[in-house]
């Protein structure tokens, strides 16, 4: 890579660091939407636990009695299979000597709680018949390992989002901007050719991509527990085709605009539907079906479900690739398309 | 050694409009060199064919001996060019801005950039960002990137327009110091003032065409002898032709200018015209004629910044 490129990487890094404004949209906001999205849908609103309680003995009559709990009966499949539906927050099976505590894990804080309170029954149950041999050990067994909750399956839909955001908004208006500033005019009478310049614009917005993958993924864990698949890795070549794809939707904007109001319309006008109808926030499997078959020709569907399905259901880099075959086609579609009508300058 | 620039009968239209009709010219290494002319007369137009940046339709452009087309980037190496409404990367400081320019001609002398920013007057806004500067500093900046890498010529595009004059006349002490580094300066303007001031030679445009160049001091010469009486109130107007010296009379400012072949014989007339007709006289100054004489004589109009 020669010094210059290296230069204008660098010089376009420390640009983008220091635009607050660049940096509430394609970070700041998806974080946002995850803090509001997680406490609304993260909260049941009841300070009572709902606990089924399966089986007979102290420890059954224990938990009933327990006034942070409100207990339902029934048998060992149907109590677990409410937690599973969501229901209860978690069920109670006493069978002989042991208590096998079933616990859902949609919302975290709960889950530690209920663990708290059940053991500490456990431990009381224990001390009552501290005569005889230890009669109930708690055996906590998460039963959503394989389930979606809502914050896993919103995270890796905000990032979708978050790339396309920053693909179509930066590329669009950032070009535009400086067609019409003339910043593009004052660099063509220095040696830099303006495609070297080009290159090292989409470096940066590739680095941005990454970087809000990163970020995204790590609060998420951090702070919502978002359960994150084993081949992170395949994440990569995703996110990297994906912020193309939206790269070139940007170009194609920058390329068709006069205007940088005109460019932040179109974008506005692409970028809002698009982000509600590839379901990013809401899954629209239940949704009518013409609205299912439009998401079809959005290549944000096709990046939100790559991406869950990388990051949240452990899926491996081959069973992206139809995904990564749509996004990558259709960067390629728009990149040849922007070129014809592309130009540098404003015409006078 | 070849000429800095020589344009000869270079033409430009935009659709139905001759911007640049044939404009012929040199110049000289070392010189500062004015291209002047009321908005629309071609100047931009004539410079962004010599920097590169617009091919002519007709004839040639030698830089530094060089033709500039087809090939504008071999000569864009040893120019150095200040647009028209210069516009930068928001979020980058002068200092950044400068080593960011100077990176695309090759390795970064932090000493260079030194100079320059002392040469422009800006050492002591290397750090603050290019966006925050005033009108005047951000213009001393777009000069500053057109010198970071030594170019022996110093394109600078109506540098002074749009700053107070405090600012303007502190970038005529640049464009000094940068003449005094012995680069050739080409410059535009439309202030005639400006372009007396500054520049050795002066081309005068207008509607596409130069129609006058020569240095400030012969231009003005050429126009015979006598200067500009101007004054407010005084002999009815209708009577100002009785004047025998006065070749041209107009309105200006509220009061009258009179071009004059003597000022000697004008003079006393004038007074004692005003005295016949007990006309007061509010205020009257006589001075030398300057390029927008020039302008005046040349194409009939009178001149308009």
């Amino acid at each position: 890579m020669t010094a210059r490129v290296w230069a204008s990487i660098v010089a376009n890094l420390r640009m983008l660091v220091r635009d607050r404004t660049a940096l509430f949209f394609s970070l700041m906001l998806p974080i946002l939407f995850m803090v509001i999205f997680g406490l609304i849908f993260g909260n049941s609103g009841n300070t009572k636990l709902d606990i089924g309680v399966a089986g007979s003995g102290p420890m059954a009559q224990a938990i009933e009695r327990t006034p942070a709990l409100s207990a339902h009966p029934g048998t060992a499949q149907a109590v677990a299979e409410r937690v599973r539906s969501g229901h209860y927050q978690g069920a109670v099976v006493v069978a002989g000597g042991r208590a096998t505590l079933y616990y859902s894990n949609t919302y975290p804080a709960q889950a530690a709680m209920l663990r708290g309170v059940v053991e500490g029954v456990a431990d009381a149950v224990n001390l009552e018949a501290a005569n005889r041999p230890r009669m109930v050990q708690v055996e906590p067994v998460s039963v959503d390992s394989s389930a979606l909750r809502y914050i896993d399956f919103l995270v890796p839909g905000l990032l979708a989002m978050a790339l396309a955001q920053s693909g179509i908004y930066g590329v669009a208006s950032t070009l535009v901007s400086w067609r019409e500033r003339g910043i593009f005019r004052r660099l063509r009478v220095t040696p830099l050719p303006l495609t070297e310049f080009g290159f090292a614009r989409l470096v940066l917005h590739l680095i941005l991509a990454m970087g809000q993958a990163a970020v995204l993924l790590l609060v998420g864990r951090l702070f919502f527990g978002v359960h994150l698949g084993v081949d992170l890795a395949a994440l990569v070549p995703l996110v990297m085709v994906g912020a193309l794809c939206f790269i070139a939707m940007g170009f194609m904007i920058g390329a068709v605009a006069r205007t940088q109001q005109t460019a932040d319309v179109i974008a506005q006008i692409v970028t809002l539907p698009m982000i509600f109808l590839a379901g990013v926030f809401f899954s629209i499997d239940t949704a009518p079906a013409w609205l299912r078959e439009t998401s079809r020709f959005l290549p944000l569907t096709y990046l939100a479900n790559g991406l869950r399905d990388v990051a949240i259901r452990g899926h491996s880099l081959t069973s992206t690739l139809p995904d990564l075959a749509v996004l990558g086609g259709v960067a390629i579609a728009l990149s040849l398309l922007s070129m014809r009508f592309f130009r540098w300058e404003s015409q006078v | 050694m070849a000429s800095a620039i020589e344009l000869v009968d270079v033409r430009r239209r935009f659709g139905d409009v001759e911007a640049v009709r044939s404009v012929s010219l040199t110049v000289e290494r070392g010189e500062v060199f004015g291209i002047v002319g009321p908005n629309g007369a071609g100047k931009t137009t004539t410079l962004e064919m010599i920097e590169g940046l617009r091919e002519p339709d007709a004839g040639e452009i030698r830089v530094l001996g060089e033709p500039v087309w087809p090939h504008p980037e071999r000569i864009q190496r040893r120019i150095g060019v200040q647009l028209q409404n210069s516009a930068f990367f928001d979020f980058l400081s002068t200092r950044e801005l400068l080593e960011l320019f100077a990176r695309f001609y090759g390795p970064v002398s932090p000493a260079r950039i030194a100079r320059v920013l002392e040469t422009v007057g800006l050492e002591g806004k290397a750090g603050a960002r290019v966006n925050e500067l005033s009108g005047g500093q951000q213009q001393r900046v777009a000069i500053a990137l057109a010198l970071v890498h030594e170019p022996e010529i110093v394109f600078l595009d109506e540098p002074t327009t749009g700053l107070d004059p405090q600012a303007r006349r502190n970038l005529w002490d640049v464009v000094r110091a940068i003449h005094d580094e012995g680069r050739t300066v080409i410059l535009t303007t439309h202030y005639m003032e400006e372009a007396e001031q500054l520049c050795e030679r002066v081309a005068i445009m207008d509607e596409g065409l130069v129609v006058a160049l020569d240095t400030p001091r012969e231009l003005v010469h050429g126009l015979g002898p006598g200067g500009v009486i101007a004054f407010e109130g005084g002999p009815d107007r209708a009577t100002l032709g009785s004047l025998a010296a006065v070749r041209e009379a107009h309105a200006e400012n509220g009061g009258w200018e009179l071009s004059t072949a003597s000022i000697r014989s004008t003079l006393p007339e004038l007074l004692a015209l005003a005295e016949q007709q007990g006309a007061e006289i509010g205020w009257l100054t006589v001075r030398r004629r300057s390029l927008e004489d020039v302008f005046l004589a040349l194409t009939g109009r009178e001149y308009r910044e």
